[in-house]
């Protein structure tokens, strides 16, 4: 059973951006998109979303989501209202989906603020964006995701703006939700080792087409397209620590 | 590189005024200052083509004639704002602190009143006329462009290539005038274009309060106030002085518009 | 006693009221490449702006022995310690040719010595050489070209005035991973050769390990650990800095 099923995605401005792309996301899998900046990945992503920039619209292809899709974005500064206390914004979107009142409302955003593990979930959500570091700000921002209940979860580019301890934690985070929800992850970044600890699968984008996908073990070990080859040789090695336990 | 429609227009139009003023007092088909009780308030003719006014006075030779007199005015009185605003917002948005503080704080409260009432004060104070008119713009003309191009230059000053020329060792002269003002001076020639506009209706405005060019020097400002009496009845005596006006108004906004586009980058 | 190349000693700075860096020390030797690393708010831009002369510090900052301090009024002395700034896309001045900007410099501090135009314009051609452009590139604006390529245009422009210390601030993290290995190596390459004392700043490990020679580690303003790069990715010392590198996304660790 899929999640998210794209067929022929088309998106064009005066160009065409998205020349066809084929996708397809099972229920609670996890899928990762990668390329390099310009390939288009991220324009999938809103496309699916249907929230394309001005100016660009899509051409051509059929997109289906089993329920609802929510989006969380690279730059969580930018994504929430600065004048608006974070609780209040998510409540806002909790009363609105649940049609539920000021109460319930409050508690469910309490609720979910303790699910993306706020550190003290009463304090943050009397909190305004600014006053929150950017790992906080993105947990608000995946709460926000959450309130609408959703099936599938977008990720554009969620942890390029964090520091490495704050992006494992987020990842950490992520991977958690898929299997205690059984949210589905639609995963953007050109981050090949992020994305790779996250997903089982992969879609390789370049010059707005899927040039190569598939399990993502195979794929880093065995790349067949230049562009995944590409991508998979410009991974920067890191010895692990001797010694060290990661997770 | 394409040349935008606006700018095309605008330079030819602004061309024609400039050629009217360099070169129309020479070509006048009659003297401006000459007056006949006996033909005065005739439409226009093929001997008189805007008419004339109350006075007999043919009203195209003076329209022309007149383009001579604002157009100065309004070019002398937006040079020196031009020249000191820009000097002033370069040097205070680059340099910050205590003198960007002094000169922010002079904006503001030169800013609180309204323009119009600080020039009609200071025409007053300093003498009608052009030499009022000059003084008064020299004073608070300024103001505008120094908001600007401090605005942009406090911007641009925290961009990494001016870190890097100082850091190359270039002096603050040179920073500033060889690095930043290229980048800021597109918007304050726009603004300039802006500005000989509101002086020429300024020149206007203070020629229908009497605080003005001085009869019988021809103006179009004086021409208007002077047949606005007669506008029900013969149109032509203010009509066509205001068109003057018009016209070079939308040349000068046609050629600002059109320079800001030229100099956007893209 | 004789010391050589950059070396920082209690470096303290106050923006707005609050002490951002609280006395750092760290040192890099004549063609050496020195990562230092730690997670944004830590201080390392401030640390390059100070070094640079562009934020006033207190502390100590000598250059092959001479002390600097905040005195930064002589162009020789600015001229010695170069920054590459983070972002390719402001750090080159949109209104003029990159050929414009090298030969002002080069006029400047009349190099290569005893040359006249001719031989700055050789000069401006072969820096663009080295930087892997090509001379076409001096008659071009910063608007036709790419992230990638405008950072090899800032270092050009860096190592123009042939610097002694060279502060690299996140040279690489708004470039495509593709094309981070090569600029990173084109910076590391070319200090080595010159023997320019090389400051790479970074938050991202693999790049400190692909070619740095020693690490140091800040956190909240100071530092908490400096040593030869292969020892810090074998044995790092203090638990932050096991945190960090635990924390690096590796590819082998995938599912």
């Amino acid at each position: 059973m899929s999640a998210l099923v794209v067929t022929g995605l088309r998106v064009a401005g005066d160009r065409e951006l998205l020349r066809g792309i084929d996708l397809e996301l099972a229920a609670g899998g996890a899928l990762g998109l990668v390329g390099e900046s310009g390939s288009g990945k991220s324009l999938t992503c809103r496309a699916v979303m249907g929230v394309l920039p001005r100016g660009l619209r899509r051409t051509g292809g059929t997109i289906l989501i089993r329920g609802r899709a929510a989006m969380v974005f690279q730059d969580p500064l930018a994504a929430l209202d600065p004048l608006m206390r974070a609780g209040d914004q998510v409540a806002e979107v909790v009363r609105h989906r649940d049609r539920s009142g000021r109460r319930a409302a409050r508690d469910r955003t309490l609720g979910l603020f303790a699910d993306v593990a706020l550190p003290e979930p009463e304090r943050a959500s009397r909190a305004y964006p600014h006053e929150l570091s950017g790992g906080q700000r993105q947990r608000v921002l995946i709460a926000l995701a959450l309130a609408t209940r959703p099936e599938v979860l977008l990720c554009d580019e969620p942890t390029t703006a964090l520091d490495v301890p704050v992006q494992q934690e987020v990842l950490a985070l992520l991977a958690g939700l898929r299997a205690g929800l059984g949210l589905a992850l639609l995963f953007v970044s050109h981050d090949l080792p992020v994305v790779a600890g996250l997903c089982d699968d992969l879609a390789v984008l370049a010059d707005g087409r899927v040039v190569e996908s598939g399990p993502t073990g195979r794929l880093v070990t065995a790349p067949r397209h230049p562009a995944t080859r590409r991508l998979v040789d410009a991974v920067l090695p890191v010895p692990t620590v001797p010694g060290e336990h990661d997770d | 590189m394409r040349r935008p429609p606006a700018l095309v227009a605008g330079a030819v139009m602004v061309g024609i005024v400039v050629a009217v003023a360099l070169l129309g007092p020479l070509v006048v088909p009659h003297d401006p200052f000459l007056q006949d009780l006996s033909g005065g308030l005739q439409p226009p003719s093929a001997t008189h083509w805007f008419g004339t006014d109350q006075l007999g006075r043919d009203i195209f030779s003076r329209v022309v004639v007149a383009t001579r007199t604002d157009l100065r005015i309004a070019v002398l009185a937006a040079t020196a704002p031009f020249v000191v605003g820009v000097g002033v917002g370069l040097v205070s948005g680059y340099a910050g602190g205590y003198l960007d503080w002094l000169v922010s704080r002079v904006v503001d409260t030169v800013i609180a009143f309204p323009f119009y009432v600080l020039v009609i004060a200071i025409v007053f104070a300093a003498g009608t006329g052009e030499r009022g008119i000059l003084i008064a713009y020299a004073i608070v003309g300024w103001i505008p462009y120094a908001r600007v191009i401090r605005a942009r230059t406090r911007a641009l000053t925290r961009q990494g290539w001016v870190d890097a020329a100082r850091g190359g060792g270039l002096s603050h002269p040179r920073v500033l005038v060889v690095h930043l003002l290229p980048n800021v001076i597109g918007q304050a020639v726009v603004l300039l274009m802006t500005e000989i506009l509101l002086i020429m209706v300024a020149v206007v405005t203070l020629g229908y309060l009497g605080l003005g060019v001085q009869p019988p020097t021809p103006d179009w400002g004086t021409m208007i106030s002077d047949g606005q009496p007669f506008l029900a009845t013969m149109w032509w005596i203010p009509t066509l002085p205001g068109l003057a006006v018009v016209f070079t108004g939308i040349g000068l906004s046609l050629l600002g518009d059109g320079l800001a586009d030229r100099w956007r980058l893209r | 006693m004789t010391e050589a190349g950059l070396v920082v000693e209690g470096l303290r700075v106050t923006l707005g009221g609050r002490e951002i860096l609280h006395g750092v020390d760290f040192a890099v030797a004549p063609g050496r490449v020195v990562g230092l690393v730690g997670e944004s708010g830590s201080g390392k831009t401030t640390i390059a702006r100070a070094v640079a002369g562009f934020v006033s510090s207190r502390g100590s900052i000598r250059l092959d022995g001479t002390e600097l301090g905040g005195d930064r009024r002589h162009r020789t002395v600015r001229r010695s310690i170069q920054l590459v700034p983070q972002d390719p896309y402001t750090t080159l001045n949109p209104r003029l040719r990159i050929g414009r900007v090298l030969e002002e410099l080069l006029g400047l501090h009349r190099l290569p010595p005893g040359g006249g135009r001719t031989a700055r314009r050789a000069r401006a051609v072969a820096l663009m050489e080295q930087v892997g452009l090509d001379a076409a590139a001096l008659q071009r604006r910063p608007s036709q070209f790419s992230g990638g390529q405008r950072q090899r245009v800032a270092l050009a422009r860096a190592l123009a005035v042939e610097p002694r210390v060279l502060l690299a601030d996140e040279p690489t993290s708004s470039l495509d991973v593709s094309v981070q290995r090569t600029v990173l190596d084109l910076v590391a390459g070319l200090s080595r050769d010159a023997g320019v004392a090389t400051l790479l700043i970074t938050h991202d490990l693999s790049v400190v390990h692909a070619v740095c020679d020693e690490v140091v580690v800040l956190r909240a303003g100071e530092v908490v650990e400096t040593a030869p790069a292969d020892r810090f990715f074998t044995a790092p010392a203090h638990p932050y800095s096991r945190r960090l590198l635990a924390a690096v996304p590796r590819l082998e660790a995938s599912p």
